[in-house]
């Protein structure tokens, strides 16, 4: 009854301006391509500090990537998967790309192609090939019953037969030392969907032995993310695009010739609407106060 | 039964040390059976599939309402399934062929390998360098028409050309590896130049990457709109709880935005300590509880308590 008398006199903003008004917000920095310095990501250097310490070339070990996702968080997802990966490639450190969730098939194929690509563009004296600095598996069914056997296998070879295309990993030359999870130095997954970071926790283990882990998150799943980063089961993350926009940051002062990304642009454009709500809400909230104040007493209760 | 037996497998597993598993051979078996199970799983798909058809092509002929979205479903569903079928056909004869030429790089290393260890109970070495030298000779006269107008390709090739001329040795197997792995590299090169030319190709790429992905991600992209109208519609302070989530949105709002700086450089330190502290603690209990509850709905669907159609089972 209160909230009917209230909202006859109510100022009504129409959601039409409300739409607008986050659209303008978020394209006019995409189309301006103009990117502002992102705020310090304590969890994404933890990131870059553990990629640092790997070693160069991996010693024979590989990197395990989960890329998780699909079209719906790829504006978040994508850019830490490319950062990650950039710095593992720049790195010398060979990869296994793969993805449990159906959607994120073709990223999981084109993401290290596109980070290969830019980084031949960069330095063209080096090449960095399919079979050499990585293999993609491609999608891979049944979500935590292929991760609880993946960790167990006492061969990976004989156990992942192919790549995404057909082709043997035995024979990949690089890959041939590649026999069980022991052989993973460190691996990174990135998804928004929420769930799928706890069968890495709880499945990703072999005879003692668990490999460091790395997760990409949305925003909306960051406080999911915290629990794991405090108990030191993650050794990192990369907190939705503002992580991958600070590790960005953290690449271009250790590769000075490295190319601008997406990731700043995007932590930008996502900066401007984070404030446009929370000017609507300032105003929704002032609005509602002097409405408030407004009604007679006896219609505010 | 079959759940109770699936979920019995299971809880066995993971409860039993590793060294017992490995001793009474669970071990070893134990990659097939996920396997197993993967494969149920990816029959529910094809199941999906039956179902969505039935029902839709029931609705076709009946001339149901909104019989016309059917037609759209199903032939959308052909014409992908088609394309993807075919798309996987090409990978799959492309992989055969690079497949081929890297059993022969592997033969090299065998042959080298079993020599240096003197096996008996191996072929000839004569006999087996002959085999290498018919088989790289066999598998480069099947190529030859299909790579002529591919120059990479034909000098990777003419380099393996000149060891199939003269009886192989032993001392030429290194570079004979080093020349099959450049030949599968520019093989490799050379197929998927050939596959994005082709029209199948073009046309799954088209409705996967341009129409589904594409579409996909302007679906999701509306929740950001309608996350504001809802967030201008709702987010209101009217008591001294509202007040605190106000406040702690606000600062964990304003400390990952580059903006938030411009305010106040401390704001990303309070954002992780409150991410790291409040949020933490209370999250946990939030997922143990949830997990408690997951645990008794799966111990309920294991040995299926409350499920009336188990009784006549």
């Amino acid at each position: 009854m209160r909230e009917e008398r209230m909202s006859k006199n109510s100022f009504h903003l129409d959601q039409r301006i409300i739409y607008f008004a986050v659209i303008i917000a978020l394209s006019v920095p995409l189309l301006l391509k103009k990117s502002l310095p992102p705020a310090r990501m304590q969890s994404a250097e933890k990131v870059f500090s553990f990629v640092e310490s790997l070693p160069n070339g991996g010693d024979g070990k590989f990197a395990l990537i989960a890329a998780d996702f699909g079209p719906g968080t790829q504006a978040e997802n994508q850019p830490q998967a490319e950062v990650f990966v950039e710095h593992l490639m720049r790195r010398r450190i060979p990869l296994v790309v793969f993805t449990r969730y159906a959607l994120g098939e073709r990223f999981a194929v084109q993401l290290p192609e596109k980070v290969a690509q830019k980084l031949e563009a960069e330095q063209p004296e080096q090449k960095w090939e399919y079979g050499k600095d990585w293999i993609t598996l491609g999608f891979k069914p049944s979500g935590g019953l292929f991760i609880q056997a993946f960790s167990q296998s006492e061969n990976l070879q004989e156990y992942l037969g192919k790549d995404y295309a057909g082709n043997s990993i035995a024979g990949f030359e690089r890959f041939q030392t590649l026999r069980s999870l022991h052989d993973f130095i460190a691996v990174g997954q990135f998804t928004g969907l929420s769930g799928m970071l706890g069968d890495y926790i709880q499945y990703l283990q072999r005879s003692g032995y668990i490999p460091p882990l790395v997760h990409g998150c949305t925003s909306i799943t960051i406080p999911e993310t915290y629990i794991y980063l405090d108990s030191g089961q993650l050794r990192g993350a990369f907190e939705g695009i503002a992580g991958a926009a600070w590790y960005s940051e953290m690449l271009k002062k250790l590769y000075p010739n490295r190319a601008v990304d997406d990731a700043l642009l995007i932590n930008t454009a996502l900066g401007v609407a984070h404030l446009v709500i929370i000017l609507l809400v300032v105003i929704g909230n002032i609005v509602a106060f002097f409405e408030f104040k407004r009604t007679p007493r006896s219609a505010r209760e | 039964m079959s759940t109770f037996l699936g979920g019995l497998y299971f809880v066995f597993y993971f409860l039993t040390p590793q060294s017992a598993l490995t001793s009474l051979g669970v071990q070893g078996a134990h990659e097939y059976i996920t396997t197993g199970f993967i494969l149920v799983g990816g029959a529910a798909i094809g199941i999906g599939i039956v179902n969505i058809s039935q029902i839709h092509i029931r609705k076709i002929f009946r001339r149901q309402t909104g019989w016309s979205y059917s037609v759209a479903l199903i032939c959308g569903l052909i014409t992908m399934l088609f394309l993807a079928i075919s798309d996987w056909r090409y990978d799959l004869k492309s992989s055969g062929e690079i497949r081929e030429w890297q059993t022969l790089s592997q033969f090299t290393d065998v042959i080298q390998k079993d020599f240096a260890a003197q096996k008996s109970d191996v072929p000839p070495l004569d006999v087996r360098l002959e085999a290498l030298r018919s088989a790289m000779q066999k598998k480069s006269d099947e190529h030859r028409v299909s790579i002529r107008e591919d120059s990479a390709l034909q000098d990777a090739q003419s380099k393996i050309l000149h060891y199939v001329e003269y009886p192989v040795t032993l001392d030429q197997l290194p570079a004979i590896k080093a020349d099959i792995s450049q030949y599968i590299q520019a093989l490799q090169e050379s197929l998927g130049t050939r596959k994005k030319s082709l029209l199948i190709a073009k046309l799954f790429s088209l409705l996967n990457n341009g129409l589904f992905i594409a579409l996909g991600s302007a679906m999701f992209s509306l929740l950001g709109v309608y996350i504001a109208s809802a967030a201008y519609r709702a987010f209101r302070i009217k008591s001294v709880e509202s007040s605190v989530m106000m406040i702690a949105a606000l600062i964990v709002m304003l400390g990952q935005i580059p903006f938030g700086l411009w305010i106040y450089e401390g704001l990303p330190a309070w954002r992780l300590w409150l991410l790291s502290w409040p949020n933490s603690a209370a999250f946990r209990a939030i997922t143990l509880g949830a997990l408690v509850a997951g645990l008794v709905l799966s111990i309920r669907m294991w040995l299926s308590i409350g499920d009336e159609g188990g009784k006549n089972v």
